[in-house]
């Protein structure tokens, strides 16, 4: 994607990589309301679309930090639509309740639709892994977070009390085991498809 | 488990190999498309892993939810004011306004505004003559943060670490936090007398934030002979 195609409304995700509060607040005070109207009218209160909007910001600076996001289309339009998307799959799981919903039959714009798509993917994505890795042992998790979490491997085996050979080998290991567990998980081959 | 693989990956992604191991590598890598994917997924599962465990998003999260709390809370308030007073509910209110205060000032956490009496400041004697500065600091003592902002910004090659101090107590005051601590950081890497009142002032950005935990680690940084070195243990007690 060329630089052309760059959205201006690109400042909002990187006001939320860059953590900067005045732009998370104006996220709030100008596409908040919509949502939470929307979740209003069709069967949810405040806290589920505080919880809705929430999530969907995460997940944004999820993949803006660990793919790099580049916005082709309004920013309102692609977090509604992954907010309404989002609350819809909600009211599924919670299916046994009778759901009423207000069709808005508005078309999308394409680039909304490829950059919604696209989120939603890393998200599921992102999703297996967490799963994943709440599988992996103790020691693993252990290992791999320690050696994110802290600047050098050395610092972490001084930490685990280990060899920084072993600590090196370790963590080989253990993202071998979880890409492992990734790949034979049906979801990964549903994802992939 | 082909261990042997999973340690060349990370051989090859930390830059651990020799030219002669990198070029085999690649090239089988250009060959195998099964190992291709395994390659692939490796990367993306160390790129999930490092973002899912940067600090950053620790304090983004931590922000994004009270933010979000705050935004939320917000519209609350806004709603109730449509009600229409009577007498009684004016008791009740301040009943409860009272209550929720003394409950706040028992377990509440401790606030920014506690700590904000900063220093005046007296730059100016030593650059006689210079109007922006002069504007600076009378803003600065006047507690118009804005104005020593816009003024600062005039300031060309502020290297100086005792304006760069005082422009980043300013910027915090006026919520500019980034530009803040990256001149408190600058400060605190140097050699100057502003050396640890730079700690404490990225403590009390910090606070002013809600982030306690990074809070903490500035707290912890001052030294004992630093001249708030207690007001920073005091701090880290209310912060417990």
């Amino acid at each position: 994607m060329t630089d052309k195609n760059i959205h201006p409304d690109q400042l909002y995700i990187d006001g939320l990589l860059q953590n900067n509060s005045s732009i998370i607040q104006s996220i709030y005070k100008k596409f908040a309301p919509k949502v939470k109207n929307y979740i209003r009218t069709n069967s949810g209160d405040d806290d589920q679309a505080q919880d809705v909007i929430q999530e969907v910001l995460i997940t944004i600076y999820n993949q803006a930090k660990t793919n790099g996001l580049q916005l082709s289309c309004p920013f309102d339009a692609y977090f509604f639509l992954l907010c309404k998307r989002r609350w819809l799959n909600e009211l599924k799981k919670l299916s046994n309740k009778e759901v009423t919903l207000q069709d808005d039959n508005v078309s999308i714009n394409e680039s909304v639709q490829e950059m919604t798509f696209q989120t939603e993917v890393f998200d599921e994505k992102q999703s297996l892994f967490d799963e994943m890795f709440q599988k992996l042992g103790e020691k693993c998790q252990e290992v791999l977070k320690l050696s994110f979490v802290t600047k050098t491997m050395e610092e972490v085996a001084e930490k685990l009390n280990v060899t920084y050979g072993y600590v090196r080998k370790k963590k080989s290991l253990c993202t071998g085991q979880l890409t492992e567990m990734i790949q034979q998980s049906n979801r990964y081959k549903s994802l992939k498809y | 488990m082909n261990e042997q693989l999973y340690i060349t990956f990370e051989n090859y992604f930390n830059n651990e190999m020799s030219q002669e191991e990198k070029l085999e590598f690649e090239n089988q890598l250009q060959n195998d498309i099964e190992l291709q994917e395994k390659f692939e997924l490796y990367k993306e599962t160390t790129q999930f892993l490092a973002t899912k465990f940067d600090s950053e998003t620790t304090a983004f999260k931590e922000n994004l939810k009270s933010i979000s709390k705050d935004s939320f809370a917000e519209k609350e308030i806004k709603k109730s004011k449509v009600i229409a007073f009577k007498p009684f509910y004016y008791a009740v209110a301040a009943s409860v306004v009272f209550a929720f205060g003394t409950w706040f000032m028992m377990q509440g956490n401790p606030e920014y505004g506690d700590y904000n009496q900063h220093e005046n400041a007296y730059f100016m004697e030593r650059s006689v003559g210079d109007e922006t500065l002069n504007e600076a600091q009378k803003a600065f003592n006047d507690k118009d943060y804005k104005k020593t902002v816009l003024a600062f910004e005039k300031v060309q090659n502020l290297t100086n670490p005792e304006l760069q101090y005082y422009y980043a107590i300013a910027l915090i005051e006026t919520n500019d936090y980034t530009k803040a601590e990256i001149l408190l950081n600058n400060i605190k890497s140097g050699t100057s007398v502003y050396k640890d009142k730079a700690i404490w002032y990225l403590a009390l950005s910090n606070l002013k934030q809600n982030k306690f935990d990074e809070c903490k680690i500035h707290l912890n940084q001052i030294p004992a002979d630093a001249e708030d070195y207690v007001k920073a243990q005091k701090l880290l007690k209310d912060l417990d």
